[in-house]
């Protein structure tokens, strides 16, 4: 029997001290080591947030005693040198563990803009109708004859002034009132927040700020993207409409799981949520740090904050219970949050401004999805449009101004980069653009930055994959063909692989293969997209070949190449002309809600409209995915031009795999 | 022909009201394509919609009933041609001839009724007698029929005979009460014949010659015309490629070209010279298409092998066959016997119970609601985590039955240990084998040791 049999002493304390940084930590026995390095706020990578699957969170116990439970991944030679898994590993006493550094991986600027306001989805005349303005009053100092109290004076002024009858305000505003009005020297200037929103009945406008004097403060807005892996902040001035300045960064909570199903299991550890939760408003909080220092404002003249992001993401960041979205029937407790204001969260914003979340439709269709459906304006046109997002989940929705059908497929992080065995992130140095030409079979490829290559992107997965196939090195069931007169396809460990950038080349420090395994990966990966949009289309009885418009968002969809993309089956085969690139809709979602206050009540309606469809319900996802589990689908009348390709380069279905 | 969802939202109020039950009209809509809800429980549909959406709502396939009472028999009413597209509803009735000048016509009667056999804790029997009118008169088949309902109460018949006043004085004789089935109307005599079953209310088998599915259109439209509802189609095929071109082609046209002449359930004449013949074409009829099976002989080998094919067919493989998540002893177990648990599918339980039991170690069982999922499903799913286990092992009891607090957890979830030690403080918990074929061994030298 293994160590899991022995009983431990659970009143026991072990002392945990960590190199290189130093840090020491008294700990219970039986804390794994995993823990302990969080408590001590180590960066130790935890992809699958400590189920002992991924093996990513080594570390090397160089002295003491710890209790193994599983040593996942890990090859004999490097269990003999002290090297553990940490979420599997268990103090018994004192124990002194190295961690390893870790690379720094940087975020790919968000190089393209927002929209600005002539752009703006629908019409919406936010000059007509601003969400917050500011007023300069002139109030009447009381008197024994005017004993009328602080806020019905301002009030008063506020009516006389600028024909603003109602205004109501917080316990936190009047607690300061009385101070601010005769510092001021009764001359103030005061931020309204002119519509509370949409939610429910009418209520005035809601006094967030007051300051001395003059109109003089700027009064910005905040549009938020929190992506699973990244957030992207930007920043708005309401007095032009127009977006100033953005950041983005990882979301930090990536230390606790890479995926949405890997942190909803990380909530379930002891303050799991909690940390999560401060984690995501950590990620922004930094970025409007950034931001401010950069365009030298202060965050109390944030005035509005708008927040889209995926219903898991919208739990954690609102501190809710996220379990019950994974686990069957996947229930979210709310589409759209209650009214909130940036200090509840604890974002470094005013304290007093509104934080407006974006509405989501189901367990993985979130508010990310219905700001990107208004963005795209499909929800108020009649053309047959689809709309899809691809990440770590491809949400997609088809439909016209009457009808919005939606459904999620996941896609594994295989277009992240993640999964492939030199996949990475769009960052510095990824392979992101490929071409093999015919004669040679010699790859030409371009980095992100053109930096020397470290490993290959999304985009560059697709373009890669996309080109061995058109040239023959690869058959339509994803084998290499291990007789290509090429040096570059090898076989190691008994997987075969094609060397797309060898070591040195253009300065590479080490080979850079896609193999066999990592191509069945991303064939899956595909699959399971383009399957939902059959899925979609069939279900509502409509043809693919019927949509009018393909629109495509979210941050990775920018960077996609279409025709290669249609060569290996991930979109539909449909002129180039229907696609159209949107950018990071959930962003611009966000920011058209926060501009327009007539966005918002859009945006409720389409969260209400919008239906969900799960994919799981029934059979017929399975079918579809398992006739695109081909590169570019079983039917190859479905992607005619692909048909044409082939048969313009003599390669292709004629080919026979020649391994297998 | 059936509606597509967008094309019945458009006929819907588009209010989004919820009060049908689903969050939008487009998700009622879809539901109503695929005819898993009902119109009615939308409050405000206008009654244009209900017009047209009524007509298109007429299922593909006509329900038929045959026989009456207790042992009556459904059949028709299927929406797929593969069942993993969603699943088959109404099995085929099994049904054995005679011939109604059989001298043993009222044992072998006796003898169908009164089969029954059991398999996983479910009796299946055969479901009708079918009486052939082999010579003699009217009268003489109508005192068959009679003789065989009478040493059969209650199993349903099927009347066969081409001869209408053989069938009506039959039915006269009082077998009308029991709603048999009439077969069949021909090309020559469709219309006494429909005359007949209209007459006494009966459902009526309609036979075209060798496969002439044109012909069958025409009989279809004939005797629907003379006022039958109930139809059930024999194509007239004999031979294993002829049913199944036949049979194949009648349930696509019902299904996917809305043949309305051809919406009715089939019945596969499968009798044969010997029971091995008969028992191929009868068992490609149960798997595909037939809702009526007819064969001659009452072999125990085939008729099992048949309830049994029909039985795996038959049952919905979307709905796990669960077991009671309880605590199940396994042999005289002790204090001192060992604790296992695993999730409550009923394969995976079967699987489990009989290793440890062919171990020869007494132990205890665990089973944890998984709503029948296996040990990995449930565990992805986030049914069989730590805390079920521990809820599990509380809820049953096992604590105060036992000297040790040992538990063993299946070895595919041995990542949980950690934390089902957590939830049950005192608990020393052992990671079993990942399959139960490895079980013995364990509990053997694992456990003891």
């Amino acid at each position: 029997m293994s160590d899991a049999s022995v009983t431990k002493n659970r009143t026991a304390m072990a002392t945990i001290t960590f190199s290189p940084s130093g840090q020491t930590i008294e700990v219970p026995a039986g804390t794994s080591l995993l823990d302990a390095a969080i408590l001590c706020e180590l960066d130790v990578p935890s992809p699958c947030a400590g189920q002992g699957r991924c093996g990513r969170c080594r570390v090397r116990v160089t002295s003491g005693e710890v209790e193994r439970r599983s040593n996942a991944g890990l090859a004999t030679a490097e269990i003999l040198g002290g090297w553990a898994v940490a979420c599997q590993t268990y103090t018994r006493g004192s124990a002194e563990i190295e961690v390893p550094e870790r690379r720094r991986e940087t975020v790919r600027p968000q190089g393209h803009a927002l929209g600005e306001p002539e752009s703006l989805p629908v019409t919406c005349d936010w000059r007509q109708d601003p969400a917050v303005r500011t007023f300069e009053l002139d109030i009447e100092p009381p008197s024994l004859a005017d004993n009328t109290n602080d806020f019905d004076r301002l009030r008063r002024a506020l009516a006389q002034q600028h024909g603003i009858e109602e205004v109501r305000a917080e316990l936190p505003m009047f607690r300061r009132l009385a101070k601010d009005l005769r510092k001021a020297n009764w001359k103030v200037s005061v931020t309204l927040e002119m519509h509370d929103g949409v939610y429910g009945a009418y209520l005035p406008p809601r006094l967030i700020r007051i300051y001395p004097g003059a109109v003089s403060h700027a009064s910005m807005g905040v549009a938020v993207d929190l992506g699973t892996t990244s957030v992207v902040v930007y920043l708005l001035d309401f007095a032009t409409g127009r977006v100033v300045d953005s950041a983005s960064a990882y979301n930090k909570q990536i230390a606790c799981g890479e995926d949405v199903i890997s942190r909803i299991i990380y909530t379930k550890r002891k303050r799991g949520l909690e940390h999560l939760q401060n984690l995501a408003v950590e990620t922004i909080n930094d970025l409007l740090a950034e931001l401010q220092q950069r365009n030298r404002i202060k965050l109390y003249e944030i005035h509005e904050v708008a927040v889209a992001g995926n219903t898991t993401m919208t739990h954690l960041l609102l501190g809710l219970d996220p379990q019950y979205l994974r686990a069957e029937p996947y229930i979210p407790t709310l589409s759209a949050a209650p009214k909130l204001v940036a200090g509840e969260l604890g974002l470094h914003a005013n304290m007093l401004a509104r934080v407006h979340v974006m509405p989501s439709v189901g367990s993985y269709v979130g508010g990310d999805i219905t700001a990107g459906v208004i963005s795209s304006g499909m929800f108020a046109t009649d053309k047959l449009t689809l709309f899809i997002d691809i990440g770590t989940n491809g949400e997609m929705v088809l439909g016209t101004k009457d009808w919005l059908l939606s459904c999620a497929c996941s896609a594994g992080p295989a277009f992240e980069g993640g999964g492939a065995g030199h996949g990475m992130r769009a960052s510095a140095g990824a392979i992101e653009d490929v071409f093999i030409a015919d004669d040679t079979l010699e790859p030409t490829f371009r980095t992100i930055d053109d930096a020397a290559a470290v490993g290959i992107c999304g985009s560059g997965l697709i373009d890669l994959l996309g080109e061995l196939f058109v040239t023959g090195l690869v058959d339509k069931s994803g084998h290499l063909d291990r007789g290509a007169p090429t040096d570059r396809i090898r076989v190691r460990d008994g997987v075969p692989e094609y060397v797309v950038c060898w070591a040195g080349e253009g300065g590479a420090e080490h080979d850079i293969p896609l193999t066999e395994s990592d191509i069945s990966g991303l064939i899956r990966a595909k699959a399971a997209i383009y399957a939902g949009f059959e899925v979609l289309c069939r279900s509502v009885g409509v043809d693919l070949a019927d949509v009018e418009e393909i629109l495509i968002g979210g941050a990775f969809g920018q960077y996609i190449n279409i025709e290669k993309a249609i060569r290996i089956g991930l979109l539909p085969d449909q002129p180039v002309e229907r696609f159209k690139f949107l950018g990071n809709t959930s962003a611009q979602g966000a920011y058209a809600a926060l501009l327009c206050v007539s966005i918002r009540q859009d945006v409720l309606d389409v969260a209400a409209k919008m239906t969900y469809l799960e994919l799981s319900a029934d059979n017929s996802f399975m079918d579809e995915y398992t006739s695109a589990l081909f590169l570019p689908h079983t039917d190859l009348a479905k992607f005619p031009s692909v048909h044409q390709t082939l048969a313009k380069r003599g390669a292709g279905p004629a080919a026979t795999p020649e391994s297998s | 022909m059936a509606l597509t969802g967008l094309e019945i939202f458009k006929l819907l109020p588009k209010t989004n009201c919820k009060e049908c039950g689903f969050p939008t009209c487009l998700a009622f809509a879809m539901k109503l394509s695929q005819k898993a809800t009902e119109l009615d429980k939308c409050p405000s549909v206008s009654d244009e919609a209900k017009t047209a959406l009524d007509a298109a709502a007429t299922p593909p396939i006509k329900l038929v009933a045959i026989g009456s009472g207790e042992r009556a028999f459904e059949i028709g009413n299927e929406v797929v041609l593969y069942r993993h597209e969603k699943t088959f509803y109404h099995q085929p009735g099994l049904v054995v001839r005679v011939k109604s000048d059989d001298p043993q016509l009222a044992e072998v009667a006796g003898r169908v009724a009164g089969y029954e056999v059991e398999r996983v804790g479910m009796t299946l029997r055969l479901d009708g007698l079918a009486v052939e009118h082999a010579g003699g008169d009217a009268a003489t088949y109508a005192a068959a029929v009679a003789a065989a309902g009478a040493a059969a109460p209650g199993l349903p018949l099927v009347l066969i005979s081409g001869d209408a006043a053989a069938i009506d004085a039959a039915l006269s004789g009082g077998a009308a009460a029991d709603r048999p089935l009439v077969h069949a109307a021909t090309a020559a005599n469709w219309q006494a014949m429909a005359d007949v079953a209209k007459k006494h209310g009966c459902p009526l088998a309609i036979r075209a010659e060798a496969g002439d599915l044109a012909g069958l259109v025409d009989l279809s439209e004939n005797v629907r015309g003379a006022g039958v509802e109930d139809l059930v189609l024999d194509p007239g095929t004999a031979g294993l490629a002829g049913d199944l071109a036949a049979f194949t082609q009648l349930r696509r046209l019902a299904l996917k070209k809305g043949a309305r002449a051809l919406g009715y359930p089939i019945v596969a004449v499968a009798g044969g010279a010997t029971w091995q013949a008969e028992l191929a074409r009868a068992t490609q009829a149960v798997a595909k298409y037939a809702g009526v099976v007819i064969i001659d002989h009452l072999e125990p080998a085939a008729v099992y092998a048949l309830l049994t094919l029909r039985q795996n067919i038959y049952t919905d493989p979307q709905k796990p066959i669960q077991m009671e998540p309880k605590l199940y002893e396994i042999g005289s177990v002790g204090a001192d016997s060992p604790v296992l648990i695993t999730t409550n599918f009923s394969l995976t339980y079967f699987s489990v119970a009989g290793e440890v039991e062919g171990a020869g170690v007494p132990a205890w069982l665990l089973v944890a609601d998984s709503d029948g999922q296996s040990v990995l499903t449930a565990w992805a799913a986030g049914k069989f985590d730590a805390e079920k286990i521990a809820k599990t092992v509380k809820d049953s009891g096992i604590e105060s039955r036992i000297s040790h607090k040992k538990l063993v957890i299946p070895g595919h979830v041995a990542g949980l240990s950690g934390e089902v030690e957590e939830e049950l403080p005192g608990w020393q918990i052992m990671v079993g084998p990942r399959d139960a074929v490895d079980i013995p061994n364990y509990v053997k030298n694992v456990w003891g040791a």
